[in-house]
């Protein structure tokens, strides 16, 4: 391309001499370049970029796209394991699946949708769910459940809040109950901290079949390769999105950066993209495939060309759009949801486009949808993209998909100690209504019966029903997949590196609690800004905790071998002015059960069942929700973690859901004991009327410990014939356990306690739970 | 016919969708090819109709408002004319005929209510509707068309208002104000 | 061979066709999906019909009303009112039946389902609640005797059947057009939300023609067609049924309460 007659450039080859000024320019323009990128992109090119250029560059070195300041850090992270068929590096990590489902493979992803989120919270989040959907459909899956975990401000502290709260949930409802994939549940959690910057974090898991998963790249092979872009017609949408998410809030009005999501034309795509997938697969024909994101179709053709080993030539007349006029950058990188781009051999592609335009009608479906061949695959490496025929974007592919780095200081910070609670007197009756009435350890069933979990016929367990959501994988085979999240805020908030250790054993632990093993861990780092070293810090340890529990507790898939992150997400500037959140992984862990049939849930289900308590003594209240919600303390630093006993919890739980010794499980987390034990009546059929006799004198401790203590530990029910068999082998493995009661016909909770025996009914502790969730939807709160 | 009503004023917003409207574009499809009275339809435009009533502050801070909050229409997707008076004109070409439907026993926005609550200390009403505006071909009896349209009959006859669940009411392009019944219902905020 | 082909009939946004395919395979149907690209004379050649849930049309204009005025409707209205072919619609289904005037039959629409009326909550609703049968000529509820209790996941924003006269639901009700109400476990009729989940007149879960071959079924069959499927709140002799099966390992093959509704397809069309 020769200066003098090619098209416009950003700035001229002398302004790039001063940088600062350039990069301001771009930014108000929307485009974020930071000082040094501007030089760097100058020279990376031999000249200053044209605008198309400057744009594509600016979102593919952001955070979002290029992890800058966060992929050495990364590295930490366990990735490999046998089952791991592909680990972090494209939309989705891939895991293989025991026989008799060894011809499937489970697809994973995760992301956050924070930012837009908070700006627009219907939108940002059903456009979140849309996403993660893509990132799992466009590895030749079928999408079988999405999990979303959120993080909320105090609704006490403001309409926006309770609005934003009220609003993602919407959103995630409407988009994907439309879509027809179940919600599988999550967490939510609610914390003054994220008034100004809530968390929509969302993971999807899909089914593949083992030989057929499609990959981002270019095949190998002579080609001739083009490239077919189908879904909604290009239009202006969400321009800049991964910039600004990239961008702290707080700046002026954001919305115009949300995109438009449309489940009803993503359904369709998805039946469409299901009978291409069935074509290329009985057909062999070779194919690359991939979703658009951030960086609309400039990212993913450059991608797929760079993963592939080519360049491309895109053509921008080409693509279906919108009847309105576009500027090229628009066209190559607006961030248009429902898009999917194909890489075909040339002599497939009309077929291709019949499907999409003729046999599934996309046009009827939406207005200008369809699918249209847009460029093709170059042998030199070179990425090309032609408008009105001039190139505007030219360059090495490398020079877009090459990682950027950027090093960051950090600065590691003590632990929160907290203090040790002041002797208050424990009122036991009240303090489990109180507990139970808070936003954060309130009944979610007000939240989750506004999605569908159950469509696809797949789900065995629901939300509620135990602590991981269970699919069965094939309807004519048992082997059955868990699903659960962890990641205590205020634990992470208190000590980074321990909060991360537990967020990963309490993902597992929940998975195992339903009889499964944990097979796989996806991960979504919310955290500030990078430039703070303190964020940094958090970051590191953070880091560490994740990798150090994820390598503990992978033996009950692979003995010996650490459970693998196989896909993940960092999201930074969770930040509104000197406002950052606190640090927060959320990780989820899939399992996979042997027989999905014998998914154990956590509600009690026969008068004279033992419960026993196996893990941890109760010694501690460090971090618990009863120091917080109820004695309105700093919680301090969370409770100690043994990951060696931790694991050997876990494979206790699998051993005993495998050998059916045990009706129901539970894990001891938020709350501690009592409400763990409150949660296992409640979630029994009210007609049943069944309850809880407990003793916790045998736990030799004082009152408030054994009530609210939240070390780990996992109540089981068990019939009096078979509790033998848990008692032995909790000792096989070295593991306290404690019968603290049995199942009884009377709807109410009794326990014995050192000084005093306390009774609540159970409609006391169903109408306390009922109410925060309730309260949030109806009422403004002060 | 002014903008008050029970003491207060009422203020209509008129909402439409920036970009194509899918909606209306397969409800024009259905209609032109499957009812008589659709045969005349030239286009066909939905839009939302908002009535504020309450003790309302002036035009520009009413506006403001309606931008600033999640609540009422997304600026990115859609465009909103305030309108305080009948004498006001509305977001519509001359000779479109108006079929507005709500729901039986109208449609309150409580979140809406609670949002305005909380900003302006100001407890007013907020109902909604539906406003399809039809355009008919030259020589087409629009006003008829419009009607046969508007009340869902048989799978022939009949497409915006299915009346065991709905009510509809009938316009030209100069749509009276207040235009939407009082309701009793209140809702949280539903898709738009 | 098998005694019947069934076409599922996939409008665009419709999204339960893939195990409402299985539940009538499982009772012996021969069950296919039928594209709404493809010409409604080819619909002629299925002896039984089924409308699956989802959002077909994306709710445009309103739950059903764009699916119902599809050419393929008219075929599935002629072909039984004049061969007598049963129709079941779920859900969405259910609403594109109402909207065509299929259900209650004759043509005219004389219902709608509308917005859910719930106390405390608006739109989407999702949960499992229990229906009764009543007497009825449906076909669909044949293998199960007036006074049993199923249960049932419900899962939509739109289901609450009405009518501009108030009286007209209770006279289809005394003419056994209502066979599935919403009652309590027990099989009480239903007393309020969330027995009743979306504030129903007269409870009904379901309303069908005079014949009784066209049903408009708000709840979901197809997803309790496995005993395991069942939610584990759902007390009663179908949750203990559930737990005895799952502590053999065989709550997998077992069938569930809601597959009772495509054998009675089956055992009508075997019949007929």
């Amino acid at each position: 391309m020769s200066e003098a007659a090619g098209p416009a450039l950003a700035w001229t080859a002398a302004e790039t001499a001063d940088p600062r000024t350039i990069a301001e320019r771009l930014a108000a323009r929307g485009v974020s370049l930071a000082v040094e990128e501007v030089t760097l992109l100058a020279e990376l090119l031999g000249r200053p970029p044209t605008w198309p250029e400057a744009v594509l560059f600016g979102i593919q070195w952001s955070e979002h796209c290029s992890y800058k300041s966060t992929r050495h850090l990364l590295g930490r992270l366990p990735t490999r394991a046998p089952q791991v068929i592909l680990g972090p590096g494209e939309d989705a990590g891939v895991v293989a699946l025991p026989a008799p489902c060894d011809d499937l493979v489970l697809v994973l992803a995760h992301e956050s949708h924070n930012h837009p989120s908070q700006v627009l919270p219907v939108e940002g989040a059903a456009t979140g769910i849309g996403g993660i959907v893509r990132d799992v459909g466009c590895m030749g899956a079928e999408v079988v459940g999405v999990l979303d975990a959120l993080r909320f401000g105090d609704p006490r502290h403001g309409v926006h809040v309770r609005d934003v709260a009220r609003g993602v949930v919407e959103g995630i409802a409407a988009y994907g109950n439309a879509l027809g994939v179940p919600n599988l549940g999550g967490d939510v959690a609610f914390d003054g901290r994220f008034d100004e910057n809530c968390l929509v974090n969302v993971m999807a898991v899909g089914l593949a079949p083992r030989d057929g998963l499609l990959r981002s790249r270019v095949p190998a092979g002579p080609g001739p390769w083009v490239f077919v872009l189908v879904g909604k017609p290009t239009d202006e949408s969400g321009l800049g999105g991964a910039a600004f998410a990239s961008d702290e809030l707080g700046g002026g009005d954001r919305r115009g950066a949300v995109q438009l999501p449309d489940p009803f034309l993503k359904r369709v795509l998805h039946v469409a993209n299901a009978e291409a997938f069935r074509r290329v697969r009985e057909r062999r024909i070779p194919a690359g495939f991939k979703d658009l994101g951030a960086g609309g179709l400039g990212c993913a053709t450059s991608e797929l060309a760079s993963a592939g080993g080519r360049g491309a030539e895109i053509t921008l007349e080409r693509l279906h759009r919108v009847e309105r006029p576009l500027p090229p950058e628009a066209l190559l990188c607006a961030e248009t949801q429902e898009r999917y781009c194909w890489v075909v051999p040339e002599d497939f592609a009309e077929e291709l486009l019949g499907l999409y335009n003729r046999e599934f009608a996309l046009g009827e479906v939406h207005p200008g949808a369809g699918a249209s061949v847009v460029g093709r695959a170059r042998d030199d490496g070179r990425y090309r993209v032609l408008w009105r025929g001039e190139a505007i974007v030219d360059c090495a592919v490398e020079a877009i998909t090459s990682a950027r780095r950027v090093r960051r200081a950090a600065q590691r910070r003590a632990p929160e100690r907290g203090s040790p609670p002041r002797g208050q007197e424990c009122r036991a009756h009240a303090a489990l209504l109180t507990l139970l009435s808070s936003f954060a350890l309130g009944s979610r069933e007000y939240l989750y019966r506004h999605y569908d979990s159950e469509v696809q016929g797949r789900t065995w367990l629901r939300p509620g029903e135990g602590d991981a959501a269970v699919l069965r994988a094939h309807p004519a085979r048992p082997t059955g997949i868990a699903l659960a999240v962890g990641g205590n805020a205020w634990w992470c908030a208190a000590d980074p590196e321990l909060g991360a250790r537990h967020a990963v054993a309490e993902a597992a632990r929940n998975v195992a609690c339903v009889g499964a093993r944990p097979w796989a861990l996806t991960d979504c780092l919310n955290f500030g800004r990078p430039e703070d070293p303190e964020v940094m810090g958090d970051l590191e340890v953070t880091l560490e905790g994740l990798a150090v529990a994820a390598e503990a507790l992978g033996s009950l898939a692979v003995r010996g071998e650490p459970l693998p992150f196989v896909s993940g997400n960092v999201s930074l500037y969770n930040q509104t002015g000197e406002r950052a959140v606190p640090p927060a992984p959320v990780v989820m862990c899939a399992g996979v059960l042997r027989e999905a049939a014998g998914a154990v849930g956590l509600a009690l289900a026969r008068v004279g069942d033992f419960l026993v308590l196996v893990g941890e003594p109760r010694d501690e209240l460090g971090g618990s929700a009863y120091l917080r919600e109820v004695l309105r303390e700093a919680p301090g630093r969370p409770p100690s973690l043994d990951l060696r006993r931790e694991a050997r919890l876990q494979e206790l739980a699998v051993a005993a859901a495998e050998g059916r010794w045990v009706r129901a499980a539970h894990d001891v987390s938020e709350g501690g004991l009592a409400v763990a034990v409150a949660e296992m009546m409640l979630a029994s059929p009210p007609e049943r009327g069944l309850g809880a006799d407990v003793d916790l004198t045998v736990l030799e401790t004082e009152g408030p410990l054994a009530l609210f203590s939240e070390r780990p530990g996992i109540v089981f029910a068990v019939s009096a014939e078979r509790a033998p068999r848990l008692f032995q082998a909790a000792r096989e493995r070295s593991l306290l356990a404690w019968p603290i009661g049995a199942t009884s016909g009377q709807a109410r909770l009794r326990v014995r306690l050192p000084a005093e025996t306390v009774e609540w009914t159970r409609a006391e502790l169903a109408s306390a739970a009922a109410r925060p969730l309730a309260r949030l939807w109806n009422e403004e709160l002060r | 016919m002014s903008g008050e009503r029970d003491g207060g004023a009422v203020a209509q917003a008129w909402i439409a969708l920036l970009a194509e409207d899918p909606e209306a574009a397969s409800a024009l499809a259905v209609a032109r090819r499957t009812l008589a009275a659709g045969r005349g339809l030239g286009g066909l435009r939905r839009l939302r109709l908002l009535e504020l009533a309450g003790r309302l502050p002036e035009r520009a801070r009413i506006e403001t408002l309606l931008h600033e909050s999640t609540q009422f229409y997304n600026p990115h997707k859609e465009r909103c004319q305030v309108r305080l008076a009948a004498e006001e004109p509305v977001p519509l070409a001359a000779g479109e005929r108006l079929v507005l439907v709500v729901e039986r026993g109208g449609l309150r926005r409580g979140a809406a209510e609670r949002w305005w609550l909380q900003q302006t200390g100001e407890r007013i009403e907020v109902h909604e509707g539906i406003v399809w505006a039809l355009r008919f071909a030259d020589g087409a009896d629009a006003e008829r068309g419009a009607a046969e349209l508007a009340e869902l009959k048989d799978a022939a006859h009949g497409l915006f208002c299915n009346p065991h669940a709905q009510e509809y009411r009938l316009s030209g392009a100069e749509p009276p104000l207040p235009w939407l019944p009082r309701g009793r219902e209140s809702t949280t905020r539903r898709r738009s | 061979m098998s005694s019947g082909r069934v076409a599922i009939v996939q409008f665009p946004g419709v999204n339960c066709e893939a195990e409402t395919l299985r539940a009538c395979t499982r009772v012996g149907l021969a069950a296919e999906l039928f594209a709404w690209t493809r010409s409604p004379a080819e619909l002629r050649a299925y002896q039984a019909y089924v409308l699956p849930g989802g959002f077909s049309w994306q709710d445009r204009v309103r739950a059903g009303a764009l699916a119902a005025k599809d050419p393929l409707l008219e075929t599935l209205a002629e072909e039984a009112a004049a061969r007598g072919k049963p129709v079941l619609g779920i859900c969405n289904g259910a609403q594109v039946l109402v909207e065509a005037g299929l259900v209650p039959g004759g043509g005219a629409v004389e219902l709608a389902l509308a917005r859910n009326r719930m106390p405390g909550r608006s739109g989407y609703y999702a949960r499992w609640i229990h229906v009764r049968v009543e007497s009825s000529p449906c076909v669909f509820t044949r293998t199960l005797a007036p006074g049993s209790v199923l249960p049932l996941p419900v899962a939509h924003a739109e289901g609450r059947f009405t009518c501009r006269r108030a009286t007209r639901l209770r006279a289809l009700l005394a003419g056994g057009q209502v066979p599935l109400r919403y009652a309590t476990a027990a099989g009480e009729p239903a007393r309020g939300f969330p027995e009743n989940p979306n504030g129903s007149g007269e409870a009904a879960a379901a309303v069908c023609d005079a014949r009784g071959l066209v049903l408009a079924l708000m709840p979901h069959p197809e997803r309790a067609q496995d005993l395991g499927q069942l939610a584990r709140a759902v007390p009663g002799e179908w949750g203990a049924r559930r737990e005895q099966a799952s502590e053999r390992g065989e709550a997998s093959a077992a069938a569930g309460p809601g597959l009772e509704i495509f054998a009675g397809l089956a055992a009508h069309l075997r019949d007929a």
